[in-house]
């Protein structure tokens, strides 16, 4: 390609127009061509957007209002028609409360009928209930009275002859209780005279517990009075034992003491000599 | 000599009145082994060649029990007997225990001592004790008996009179 790159070709118009084209349109004169239509631009656009703008604010003022009355048309009517509606419904509701409130007058006054009716036939059925009863009771009175009367009568007849029978009995236990009487009374004589007797021992006893005791004292006292006239010994022995214990040594006692064993000389030396 | 000392058995000593009771005895026969020691160990320094020292000086109760039994510790086997003897009599001795109400001084009991001997046994020692209830006399024990020869006894028998005398006072 390098070798055929400096090969000369007869030039055409177009491409003499385009070499004079891109001489007189050099870099410089583009980029002026390009920042005044590039402001062009921008201006055409900002008048566009400014004019879009005004038509498109006039536009919706116009649907603005048109909306308004519109919906102020609609709401007009619906208002009409529901009042219409309302109308007819209280209409229709006063008429059924009409209707309502008869048909429960009405009912009332069956009520009232009927309960009356029933009360009276109520009434009647009581009083003849009432009567029954009263012949009833009326009848049963009389017989209880009868009936009564009959016990009354025999009871009479049974406590007549109950209180003989008990008469009878009364005076054979009067009599047997006589008896007990007369034999508890010598029980008792037995009695005092045992405790007599008794009261008579004991006084013995006691005397005899008296002398036993006066004895026992007197003894008590012997033992006692021999107790301290032992006592006594051995006090005076314990006298004398600490009054004469250092009085004498033992050369004073050595004669002493050598008579005695003198005396008990053949005892001592019958010892040694075992 | 040495016959003379076989021949006489402890029974036959004759016990000096310094030796009271058997603690004498005892001390006697230390004494003895003492004086057999000293006697041994000076003949066999005399052997060796040192010379005679002398005799070894004893105590007045002992010269008197060798003077009295006839005796001579000369020789080393007279001595040997005798210590045997001697500790044959302290074994043997007839002990009589006298208790006394107050302290008993040494010439009273050398002067009971004589009197045992020549009244109850030729060889007799006492063993002394002190009871200051018995308020005079003396309480005598021997081997087998007791004999209170004291005035708390006479005391004692006598109770009897001061009780009828009380008795008599009450009336």
């Amino acid at each position: 390609m390098g070798l055929f790159q400096h090969k000369q070709h007869p030039k055409t118009p177009s491409d003499m127009a385009a070499d004079a084209a891109s001489q007189a349109f050099d870099d410089t004169f583009r980029e002026e061509l390009r920042q005044q239509a590039k402001l062009y631009f921008e201006r055409i656009i900002g008048e566009s957007a400014a004019l879009f703008r005004h038509d498109l604010d006039e536009t919706i003022d116009q649907v603005r209002s048109e909306l308004k009355t519109h919906v102020v048309k609609q709401l007009d009517e619906q208002l009409v028609e529901s009042g219409k509606i309302m109308k007819d419904a209280q209409a229709l509701a006063l008429q059924s409360l009409n209707t309502s409130e008869q048909e429960l007058i009405k009912q009332r006054q069956e009520l009232s009928a009927t309960l009356k009716s029933n009360i009276i036939k109520e009434e009647e059925m009581l009083i003849g209930v009432v009567k029954d009863t009263q012949t009833l009771a009326v009848g049963s009175l009389n017989r209880v009275s009868k009936e009564l009367e009959e016990k009354y009568q025999s009871l009479a007849t049974t406590l007549q002859t109950n209180v003989g029978t008990v008469e009878k009995e009364l005076v054979d236990v009067f009599k047997d209780n006589m008896t007990k009487i007369a034999e508890m009374r010598q029980a008792q004589r037995f009695a005092l005279e045992s405790l007599t007797k008794n009261a008579q021992l004991l006084e013995q006893q006691y005397q005899q517990l008296g002398s036993a005791l006066q004895q026992k004292v007197v003894e008590q006292e012997n033992m006692l009075v021999g107790a301290f006239q032992e006592n006594m010994a051995v006090v005076v022995e314990h006298y004398l034992l600490g009054a004469l214990g250092d009085q004498f040594d033992l050369k004073a006692q050595l004669p002493l003491i050598i008579q005695q064993m003198e005396a008990n000389k053949e005892n001592i030396v019958g010892d040694m000599k075992l | 000599m040495t016959e003379e000392v076989k021949a006489k058995t402890y029974a036959d000593f004759v016990i000096p009145s310094g030796v009271v009771t058997r603690i004498d005895v005892a001390h006697l026969l230390s004494e003895l082994e003492w004086v057999d020691n000293e006697l041994t160990t000076a003949t066999v320094r005399v052997k060796a060649g040192a010379e005679q020292q002398a005799k070894p000086s004893v105590s007045g109760v002992l010269e008197e029990f060798l003077t009295s039994n006839d005796l001579k510790i000369d020789s080393s086997s007279a001595r040997s007997d005798l210590i045997k003897q001697v500790r044959l009599l302290k074994d043997k001795v007839p002990v009589i225990h006298m208790t006394f109400a107050v302290t008993a001084d040494q010439e009273s009991l050398q002067e009971l001592i004589a009197w045992l001997r020549t009244s109850i046994h030729p060889q007799a020692v006492i063993s002394v004790g002190i009871q200051p209830a018995l308020v005079a006399g003396v309480y005598l024990r021997t081997p087998n008996h007791v004999h209170d020869l004291s005035m708390r006894a006479v005391l004692k028998k006598s109770r009897g009179i001061l009780t009828k005398e009380l008795e008599a006072l009450r009336g």
